[in-house]
């Protein structure tokens, strides 16, 4: 008696303890959302000119949603898998709010250190920014193949947070400079420095350099 | 008492593990993770012509610490084996890098500069160049290499099916992956040809552990013209120079 005492005690343990795992995996599915992450299904193709990503991401797939994903009903259970929600027309969620574009992406008035775009254009106030109070991780892309990301390499040439000795760099350059085309190169003529603008790797760097004439 | 209770969790000790690799800090690789590496990256490399796009988020280090997201769209148009045009164009890049069998461009439409190097006849030996002299490198490109190189299969020292998503619509099977530098996860559609789904990296040489993350399409079976690979300088356009990455000729 006391023996199948302890086997039913024991047996109803187990149970609990599967539901709660059960219970575990849903809810995890629940979160991994993965019926909405890219949601709608919809995925226009993006051909075309220069612009035609930037801003309008959320619209042209519809339901994306990287952030949250909250809403996705439980998977099905696997075995079987009888009801693998329909493949088009997901109920894409609506998830990460239509941002109108560009220009109020940035911009939190009172974040001191907010990154700058070094090579996009420098917008009125914005041109005296420097790119080194922050750094990627790594230039491009994350990568596995060659043994961890590219961990950059050495052109020899520093980049400094302002114009330095000539043979130095900087990443954005201050608001008083003017294009000059002299010689067959591009320059930007900075007060009394001269500067040429360079890739580094994919990016825009200015080196000093000494004044043309 | 406790006698059930020992013995319940000595039981579920031995059930919980078959559940899944969820605890599995050492588990070995799992061959079908290595395997699908080897028939994603050959499916790949029979793709003649076709666009890649990648939804990206990439974390930004601050100084301080913090992580900021990044946010950004990835194209690609390939025509194999000598015609290749991306553009990457992201919260703080805007690069569009054009091959037309001759020449390599790198162009940024806001700055309107462009920077040409000659370039090799193969997209293969054209990225190794970009790569490796001019410190160009090109994002996701490691995919199309999966399976090619035994080393880098080798340093995966971890490699599990971790379960399956269903990604823009395509249920994908969900691998994840340790490396010594970068754990990554890689999303293969489960049914049908092994094409990429996401691919998530973290770099695991920085304590705060950085993560790219591409949510990725690929239309296999695109004609392109002639020109889509074609650099040509619009008004105003100054042509500037790449640095090439010291010692390397």
């Amino acid at each position: 008696m006391i023996r199948l005492k302890k086997i039913t005690a024991l047996l109803s343990a187990l149970l609990l303890a599967f539901t709660t795992f059960i219970m575990s995996a849903e809810n995890a599915d629940a979160r991994r959302g993965g019926g909405g992450h890219r949601g709608g299904g919809v995925h226009l193709n993006k051909g075309g000119g220069p612009k035609m990503n930037r801003g309008g991401k959320a619209n042209f797939k519809p339901g994306k949603g990287r952030p949250g994903n909250a809403t996705k009903p439980a998977r099905p259970g696997k075995p079987g898998k009888p009801n693998r929600p329909g493949k088009p027309g997901k109920p894409g969620k609506p998830d990460r709010p239509n941002k109108p574009g560009k220009p109020d992406r940035p911009n939190k008035p009172g974040k001191p250190d907010r990154p700058n775009k070094p090579d996009r254009p420098n917008k009125p106030g914005n041109g005296n920014n420097n790119n080194n109070n922050n750094h990627h991780h790594h230039d491009d892309w994350n990568n596995w193949h060659h043994g961890g990301y590219w961990p950059g390499y050495a052109t020899g040439i520093a980049i400094g947070a302002t114009i330095g000795a000539i043979g130095t760099a900087v990443a954005t350059l201050p608001s008083n400079c003017v294009y000059i085309d002299y010689g067959g190169v591009t320059y930007q003529q900075c007060g009394s420095y001269w500067l040429v603008p360079q890739y580094q790797g994919s990016q825009v760097v200015y080196v000093r350099v000494s004044p043309p004439y | 008492m406790t006698g059930w209770i020992l013995r319940a969790s000595a039981l579920l000790a031995l059930v919980l593990p078959l559940a899944g690799p969820a605890n599995g800090q050492e588990s070995a690789v799992e061959p079908e993770s290595i395997e699908i590496l080897r028939k994603m990256g050959a499916h790949l490399r029979t793709l003649k012509s076709f666009t890649l796009t990648a939804d990206t988020a990439q974390d930004l280090m601050l100084e301080n610490g913090m992580k900021i997201q990044i946010s950004g769209l990835t194209s690609y148009s390939v025509r194999m084996p000598d015609r290749l045009k991306l553009e990457i164009d992201n919260d703080r890049r805007h690069r569009i890098f054009y091959y037309d069998g001759k020449t390599v461009t790198q162009y940024t439409p806001e700055l309107n500069y462009y920077a040409q190097f000659d370039a090799p006849g193969t997209i293969a030996e054209t990225i190794d160049l970009a790569r490796k002299r001019y410190g160009v490198s090109l994002p996701l490109a490691d995919l199309f290499y999966a399976g090619t190189d035994e080393k880098a299969l080798a340093r995966i020292k971890i490699g599990f099916l971790a379960g399956e998503t269903l990604l823009d619509g395509e249920w994908c099977n969900h691998f994840a992956y340790r490396t010594p530098r970068v754990d990554f996860q890689l999303w293969v559609r489960k049914e049908g040809d092994p094409l990429p789904c996401e691919l998530v990296t973290i770099d695991r040489t920085d304590p705060a552990g950085p993560r790219d993350d591409a949510l990725i399409t690929i239309n296999p079976d695109v004609t392109f013209e002639d020109s889509v690979f074609v650099f040509t300088p619009p008004p105003g356009a100054k042509k500037i120079e790449f640095e090439p990455v010291l010692g390397v000729n």
